[in-house]
């Protein structure tokens, strides 16, 4: 068997989790304790009265049985149709399909900064393990985890963009305005992330087959790289829990920075209370969350020769 | 107790521990030690800088922001705190039937468990708040849905691993109730993990209302609280930037000491304790 | 046996002292060992055997260091620069370490540690490297299929016989073994010893064995060095020693060994009778 069986395998075992998602991120919205149909008439500056509420209801098909709703929906979602919007119905796939986009853009830079600042930081700390240069970035990090992000997002801005005046405050216009959101939502996982790496670093340096290419004379940039390749095997999983939640986090950065994303639709119709784009929204995270966790499962199984047998079985 | 005592011996993390203490009880006795009614509003002494009068000067509304950060303790820390207590005994209760009952009860809530864990909890608390609308309990019942799964699993774990060891086998046999079992060895084996993990969570609880509650989707004024006072000083920061030094430094210090006690409760646990233990070979 | 030549190692005096608290954790240790001759070390686990050899490798743990003298070669060991070192382990030291299935990253294949380790030590160039890498991997008898197994893939007397294969292909003038035995099953055991013997005698390597395995070390040793709880309790020619002890300690060991054998012979014979 080969590495594409292993993977096909596994989407295959992805398919009753996807099934529940979907179920979840629909069932969410039924159990809404104010009617849908309402609320789209509301939306749009009407008068809810019940003659208007039951021919809405019967337009949106929210008159029919539960589990006919949910595979109707289901099975629009899997074509690509994830509905309309109450507010000015505009078709909710087309919207998110245009903020997706700007949301990967920010996500992408983020996680690309992460990965760069954790590795070196966690070579800083091995480097100088006990010594200052370790203790002042444990401190660093340690901050880094407990700093609200939103709160460094509006220091960031206020330095660079209003003091300084050197980038924008917001909106998405050229790389430049990319610079401050990356950094702010990258912030907290550069210093969940250094930390796990930098751990398992100092703990791989204690291994065995450390030692042995010591005693076999190993150059230290050899022996450094065993150390890296080894603890990168095992913070993989952790990486890969913290990529979706660096695209889910950006919700907060993309309202700072005024960032035309995903996570700020999702804000917007929470307020206006438009169930289709939070359904959407839902849908759509879980599933990347999902094939996330998957692309790093598949990434350990490259690394690690013993992931791959046993995968494999 | 072992534990208490060597919590005992680490400074650091014992200070935390009291300063955390000492800004609840701060929000507990709010009304009778802050010098003004945090919703006071007093236009013509806006924009009041540090002084003896106002301690922190006043906000936009020439609110006092002392009493209002004293004031938000309540619903950052307080909310966080009951979203953590109600999680836990969600936990413990379901943790417990799955790995004392076995079986189909035990199939379905694990199953149920990680249909909800697949879910980032970001989204799931977005997913919650956007469907019963923003406000504090919301958050807080987004909170509690969204992290239940964890405990849950932990703490079955923890019993399955406790529930097969000889001295629980001979108390069955003895003739306790499993009432009695679990009061007397499962929780006091469990309790040190569920602290460890709590304390870490306190603090993400408190940035995620905050969060929530700076976007607008949390607490709604006049209530004070940390995240809708930065909220509010993000309008005006070009000419005010100071404004937003007060709520961000109180959440960055009450969040850095719950992750540093949570950094010491652990290694009173377990000294030997590594993140990675399990994962070398 | 010419004692006139300088030894390949010599210990004079040595300790081992934690650096924090002063404390000394082995006591006064010497000698001298020469090119094609096999010390062994003795003693209980924790006695600080290992250390003695982490010492001349100069790879004691951090909070530890050692004072004396420990030459190699021409090499003053405690003052020689952490390059300097290096360059003289591997080529100069070869070692043999404990736990053989933990021994190399579980990551890359043998021959990928092999060639790699050889390149660098030796300048080769890839090909160069293989040939070599399967040359060591012939001389102690394992298939060439090793070359592309991962450590986990392999048993712990393979893993075991390619570290020897590995001080074989890079010529170590010196064999530091410690505990070789203890991980092995007694066919394997026995496999082992053997390759010692040859790689003694063959390639003209001194050789260090370190074992709380009377049995083991009295196949290879000329000379023995008993350790108790960080001090050197007896030391001298392995025949006098086994023949005569006379500290209380070695005529402990030499006597538990003697019962062990004892018992584990009679064990065989009355199985011979039933079977």
């Amino acid at each position: 068997m080969n590495i594409g069986s292993y993977i096909v395998r596994r989407l295959l075992g992805l398919l009753p989790l996807l099934l529940a998602i979907s179920f979840f991120s629909f069932v969410i919205i039924q159990l809404s304790p104010s009617d849908p149909a309402e609320v789209a008439i509301r939306v749009n500056a009407m008068t809810p009265t019940p003659e208007l509420i039951a021919e809405v209801r019967e337009e949106m098909g929210l008159d029919k049985p539960f589990l006919e709703r949910y595979l109707t929906w289901l099975n629009n979602a899997v074509h690509g149709d994830l509905g309309k919007r109450y507010v000015d119905g505009k078709s909710v796939a087309g919207e998110m399909l245009k903020a997706l986009p700007p949301t990967l853009m920010l996500a992408a830079t983020s996680a690309a900064l992460m990965l760069a600042c954790s590795i070196a930081a966690a070579f800083v700390g091995v480097l100088f393990e006990g010594r200052w240069p370790d203790l002042l970035l444990r401190g660093l990090i340690f901050l880094g985890t407990s700093v609200p992000a939103f709160w460094a997002g509006l220091l960031l801005i206020w330095l660079f963009a209003v003091h300084l005046d050197l980038l924008p405050t917001g909106g998405l216009s050229g790389p430049s305005s990319l610079v401050l959101p990356a950094v702010t939502l990258a912030l907290p996982y550069i210093s969940a992330y250094a930390r796990l790496l930098r751990n398992s670093m100092v703990q791989t340096k204690q291994q065995n087959f450390v030692l042995y290419a010591k005693a076999c004379g190993r150059s230290r940039g050899a022996v450094l790289r065993h150390i890296f390749r080894n603890s990168l095997q095992s913070s993989l999983t952790g990486l890969g829990m913290s990529l979706p939640k660096l695209v889910a986090g950006t919700f907060v950065v993309e309202c700072i920075f005024a960032w035309p994303g995903l996570g700020r639709l999702c804000v917007t119709a929470i307020f206006n209370r438009d169930f289709p784009v939070i359904q959407a929204y839902v849908l759509l995270m879980a599933v990347l969350f999902v094939l996330c966790n998957l692309c790093m499962d598949i990434c350990s199984a490259l690394v690690d020769p013993r992931l791959r047998e046993r995968g494999l079985q | 107790m072992t534990f208490w005592q060597s919590l005992k011996r680490d400074r650091p993390g014992m200070a935390c521990l009291c300063f955390l203490v000492l800004v609840a009880l701060a929000g507990l006795l709010a009304p009778y030690i802050v010098p003004y009614d945090p919703a006071d509003i007093d236009v013509r002494n806006k924009f009041a800088s540090c002084g003896w009068t106002h301690w922190l000067g006043t906000d936009h509304l020439g609110r006092d922001i002392l009493s209002r950060l004293v004031y938000g303790t309540r619903a950052s820390l307080g909310f966080s705190l009951l979203t953590m207590g109600v999680t836990v005994s969600i936990g413990i209760v379901l943790g417990m039937s799955a790995g004392f009952l076995r079986g189909k009860v035990e199939a379905f809530l694990m199953r149920l468990c990680d249909v909800m864990m697949s879910f980032p909890s970001e989204v799931m608390i977005l997913a919650i708040v956007g469907m019963l609308g923003p406000g504090l309990e919301n958050v807080v019942l987004a909170c509690v849905i969204a992290k239940w799964p964890w405990y849950t699993r932990m703490i079955r774990t923890v019993t399955r691993q406790y529930a097969d060891m000889n001295y629980i086998r001979f108390a069955r046999v003895a003739g306790y109730g499993t009432p009695y079992i679990i009061r007397r060895h499962l929780l006091p084996c469990a309790a040190g993990e569920i602290i460890v993990l709590a304390t870490l969570d306190t603090g993400a609880v408190i940035l995620m209302i905050s969060a929530l509650s700076f976007l607008g989707l949390g607490v709604q004024p006049p209530t004070p609280e940390w995240g809708m006072m930065l909220g509010e000083a993000k309008d005006i920061m070009i000419l005010y930037p100071e404004q937003m030094l007060p709520p961000g430094i109180t959440i960055l210090l009450v969040v850095a000491a719950f992750n540093f006690l949570g950094d010491s409760l652990r290694d009173a646990l377990d000294p030997w304790h590594h993140p990675s233990r399990e994962v070398t070979v | 046996m010419s004692c006139t030549e300088t030894p390949l190692v010599r210990m004079e005096h040595v300790r081992i002292v934690h650096t924090d608290s002063g404390r000394p954790i082995v006591n006064d240790v010497s000698f001298a060992l020469h090119r094609g001759h096999c010390l062994g070390i003795v003693g209980e686990s924790g006695s600080g055997k290992t250390l003695i050899c982490r010492a001349l490798l100069g790879l004691l743990p951090p909070a530890l260091h050692a004072e004396g003298v420990i030459r190699f070669e021409e090499t003053d060991m405690l003052r020689a620069s952490p390059e300097e070192a290096r360059r003289l382990r591997g080529t100069g030291m070869g070692s043999i370490l404990q736990q053989p299935m933990t021994a190399f990253d579980p990551l890359y294949t043998l021959g990928d540690q092999f060639t790699e380790t050889l390149r660098e030590k030796l300048q080769l160039n890839a090909a160069d490297a293989d040939a070599l890498a399967r040359f060591g991997l012939s001389q102690v008898k394992l298939p060439e299929t090793v070359m592309k197994s991962y450590p986990h893939q392999l048993s712990g007397g393979m893993l075991q016989r390619c570290m020897i294969a590995l001080t074989l292909a890079l010529r170590s003038r010196l064999v530091v073994a410690d505990e070789p035995t203890t991980a092995l099953d007694a066919a394997n055991q026995y496999e082992v010893l053997q390759r010692f013997r040859r790689l003694r005698e063959e390639h003209d390597a001194a050789l260090i064995v370190v074992s709380h395995d009377l049995g083991a070390v009295q196949m290879l040793a000329d000379s023995l060095l008993v350790m108790c709880r960080g001090h050197c309790v007896e030391a001298g020619d392995a025949e006098t020693v086994f023949n005569a002890p006379q500290h209380p300690y070695t005529q402990y060991l030499v006597g538990t060994r003697l019962a062990l054998t004892r018992g584990f012979r009679r064990a065989l014979g009355e199985n011979h009778v039933s079977a």
